[in-house]
């Protein structure tokens, strides 16, 4: 016996939910392609930032700041395709008991 | 046909103790939408979790400084949350959607109460819960099945089935 019939009904495509999914779909292919850009450099993009936030976008152009209220700032200055999909990484630092 | 949604494992680049072996953590990227504005969050998969949050640096990229401005102290919307960590933290409830894409590409929405961490400290900072993940608690995950696996790697949420 499982209640999945009940919680399955409330995953739907995003046109559902009133959103616009043309939209859905540019923010998400533009942030996978942010993040297969980040996964695939994380290594180097952390020894040459350890410390820093970085704010990546248009698949590759890594903006480092010491400050996340500026890395906010530059964020929101990006235009509305491009920030959509903007990621921002950090080096994980210390452990995480949750 | 069953639908899946590939998430991904980081590793922890700094290892926080020589003693200590840290294995990598297992996250899935989500577009968030939340009071009119949007993210794409990386959420760590955490079934210690009873509920879906939001982490300050993912809430302030959606937000912007309106989530400085958020009310925390709301007697309706609070939720106050507990952990291994320093005391009193607390997150308010908001009406989001969280949007995955399945491996066949097709988008999949779900209508979620979503807890949004209070910013600890109240200012973005390189301490405090500035630097922890968002977390995708059970609240999400009772509709899928996870599968985890360390050798070989995988992680894939998979939408559960349906049965009597």
């Amino acid at each position: 016996m499982t209640t999945t019939n009940e919680t399955a009904a409330h995953i739907g495509k995003p046109e559902d939910f009133g959103l616009d999914p043309a939209l859905v779909d540019a923010r998400i292919r533009e942030a996978d392609r942010n993040r297969d850009y980040f996964m695939a450099h994380a290594d180097e993009l952390f020894d040459q930032y350890p410390e820093h936030w970085l704010l990546i976008y248009s698949g590759g152009e890594v903006e480092p700041f010491d400050d996340l209220a500026q890395l906010i700032e530059a964020r929101r200055l990006l235009d509305d395709s491009t920030r959509g999909g903007a990621i921002i990484e950090r080096r994980r630092t210390g452990a995480w008991i949750l | 046909m069953t639908r899946r949604i590939q998430g991904h494992f980081r590793e922890h680049e700094t290892p926080p103790h020589p003693r200590l072996r840290s294995a990598r953590a297992a996250y899935v990227g989500v577009d968030v939408q939340v009071l009119g504005e949007h993210v794409p969050a990386k959420f760590l998969i955490d079934t210690g979790a009873d509920f879906t949050t939001l982490g300050p640096e993912d809430a302030i990229a959606a937000l912007g400084w309106s989530y400085l401005e958020l009310d925390f102290a709301d007697p309706t919307t609070r939720l106050d949350l507990m952990g291994v960590g320093a005391g009193d933290a607390s997150a308010t409830i908001r009406d989001a959607m969280l949007t995955f894409t399945a491996d066949n590409g097709e988008k999949m929405t779900m209508s979620v109460a979503l807890a949004i961490a209070r910013p600890d400290p109240p200012t973005p900072a390189a301490h405090g819960n500035w630097l922890m993940p968002s977390l995708l608690g059970r609240d999400v995950l009772q509709h899928f099945d996870l599968r985890l696996s360390y050798h070989p790697p995988s992680v894939v949420l998979e939408e559960a089935s349906l049965s009597e």
